[in-house]
């Protein structure tokens, strides 16, 4: 029996039903289709076969230097376009090789502006206990938790979709 | 220095909440010779290791930092029973095979950034239901609905 | 009918990355961090199924993230962000197929990666026999991907893997929804013909 539906309905039809987009009402008609024509049904299950095959082509994860190779450049292309004066005054927070000199910056600043030894901070380091260094612990549990989640796949592995 | 490391995480972090967060603060407008004082009462191999993952996040490059920040932000907001169902998944995921491991953190993170009724969709699609055994499709989806990316609208 | 939440979800979603961008073309940097966090992995791996050559796509994915950058004092939100990034992908990686036609290297699924990491497939069924037909099959579509035309290869891509819908897809090509759909029909009518003789009654009649 020849299929009702015409070779571009069939084709979108088809794409949608396999990637799950279609309408629900659409689905289920869809699905009452393929029980009765025996040419949809073979196209859905070649296409789950394709999309299966195309699923398995994993794309290997970046390399780990990707990003540090890119602000290389990046910089190296803004310095030379930057006026000289500009070099010394642009502070650019979040990028890797300036790290160290926001950590000098804040070194000076915390070192300017720390307490001198008093029997206040005395207090404040006994009154840290045990019990308190658990809940940093505990919280550190928590962020590499979460950091493991976002992580990239190792280069062993690949990411995976659906 | 190591208080600067301190510092500089819970800065660059950004936390804003917190109790654990206050007492790394506190550790911060310590002195040196106290903090070393309240460290050196744990014992050597525990504070070398808190101290080596204070280190391990100064290394994370400032995205991925941005985007932890955000997402440990969300977590404290949930109950403590939310918190604890998300570690127990986080854990379960954390003890797979790699390779599952690998594939289930990867649709996981693919998921978070789709809208929700995208998402759903391709959770309950054919594709889902190959790629990943029950116990798998449970941890995704615990997963997505504990902890949506924070970034992404969920309504 | 879609829901007007999807759309209204989906346009917000997309802002943002224009809100990101439009910091980067004041001057933020971090938030250009963000965006390559974002969206780094999805043009590499869309790059590396156009060029099935992993350093090619990555020294092309950087220089999409190059022009990205150098191009932000002039950026106008008139589209999504993803679609603005996947044009600029799509005409580098145009550029290179057409420029390296003849030279252009192949990852045989037999090779080793450049790393030394052994291409995986995922490993759910312990049946030998099961595995060395998911491989052959894999093997097929990679080099039918491969040989299909250039706009077939970028639609099926963008399709399947960063599953984009017509509507961008339209927008990153410059043409119409009706003309990708064409595209796709035409590509994956191509893909299933190439699994033909691994379907078990295989008669290698074309099936439309």
């Amino acid at each position: 029996m020849d299929c009702i539906l015409n070779k571009n309905e069939r084709e979108e039809l088809l794409l949608g039903y396999c990637t799950a987009t279609l309408e629900l009402d659409t689905t289920r008609t869809f699905e009452r289709h393929i029980q009765t024509c025996e040419h949809c049904r073979e196209l859905v299950e070649m296409q789950s076969v394709l999309d299966q095959t195309m699923l398995d082509w994993q794309a290997p994860e970046p390399d780990a230097d990707f990003d540090r190779r890119l602000f290389a450049k990046i910089r190296w292309e803004q310095e030379q376009t930057q006026p000289w004066w500009r070099e010394y005054l642009t502070f650019q927070l979040g990028w890797k090789p300036l790290i160290p000199i926001a950590l000098a910056s804040i070194a000076l600043v915390v070192f300017l502006t720390r307490p001198f030894e008093t029997a206040d901070s005395n207090r404040q380091a006994e009154a840290i206990r045990a019990e308190e260094i658990e809940q940093v612990e505990r919280a550190l549990d928590d962020i590499e938790a979460l950091q493991a989640l976002n992580q990239q796949a190792v280069v062993e592995g690949a990411k995976e979709k659906l | 220095m190591k208080s600067l490391l301190l510092f500089v995480v819970i800065s660059s972090l950004g936390f804003a909440q917190g109790r654990a967060v206050d007492l790394i603060e506190r550790l911060n407008r310590m002195s040196p010779t106290e903090r070393r004082r309240v460290l050196d009462r744990m014992p050597p191999a525990r504070r070398q290791l808190l101290e080596n993952r204070i280190n391990n996040f100064n290394k994370i490059g400032p995205e991925a930092r941005q985007k932890l920040r955000k997402d440990y932000e969300y977590f404290q907001q949930l109950s403590p029973e939310k918190q604890d169902e998300a570690r127990k998944t986080l854990r379960q995921i954390a003890d797979l095979p790699e390779d599952r491991r690998q594939a289930v953190r990867g649709t996981i993170n693919h998921l978070r950034q789709q809208p929700p009724e995208l998402r759903q969709r391709r959770m309950t699609s054919k594709g889902f239901e190959q790629r990943f055994s029950e116990d798998e499709r449970k941890l995704v989806r615990d997963a997505v609905a504990l902890l949506p990316d924070p970034a992404t609208p969920q309504d | 009918m879609k829901s007007v939440n999807s759309n209204v979800t989906s346009v917000a979603s997309l802002e943002r990355d224009a809100e990101l961008m439009l910091r980067v073309r004041d001057g933020d940097e971090t938030s250009f961090a963000l965006l390559l966090e974002k969206h780094r992995n999805s043009v590499i791996h869309f790059l590396y199924r156009m060029v099935q050559n992993r350093a090619v796509a990555e020294e092309l994915a950087q220089e999409v993230f190059l022009r990205v950058f150098r191009s932000r004092e002039s950026y106008e939100p008139t589209a999504k962000f993803t679609t603005w990034l996947f044009r600029i992908t799509t005409h580098l990686a145009l550029n290179h197929v057409r420029d390296k036609r003849n030279e252009r290297l192949h990852d045989s699924i037999d090779e080793k990666v450049e790393d030394g990491a052994p291409r995986q497939l995922p490993d759910r069924e312990a049946n030998i026999e099961q595995k060395m037909l998911r491989q052959a099959r894999l093997g097929e579509i990679r080099q039918a991907i491969d040989i299909l035309p250039e706009k077939q290869r970028i639609a099926v891509l963008m399709h399947k893997y960063q599953e984009m819908e017509y509507s961008q897809i339209a927008a990153i090509l410059g043409c119409s929804e009706s003309a990708v759909k064409s595209l796709l029909f035409r590509a994956y009518e191509s893909l299933r013909s190439s699994l033909k003789q691994f379907s078990p009654g295989g008669s290698g009649q074309k099936v439309n």
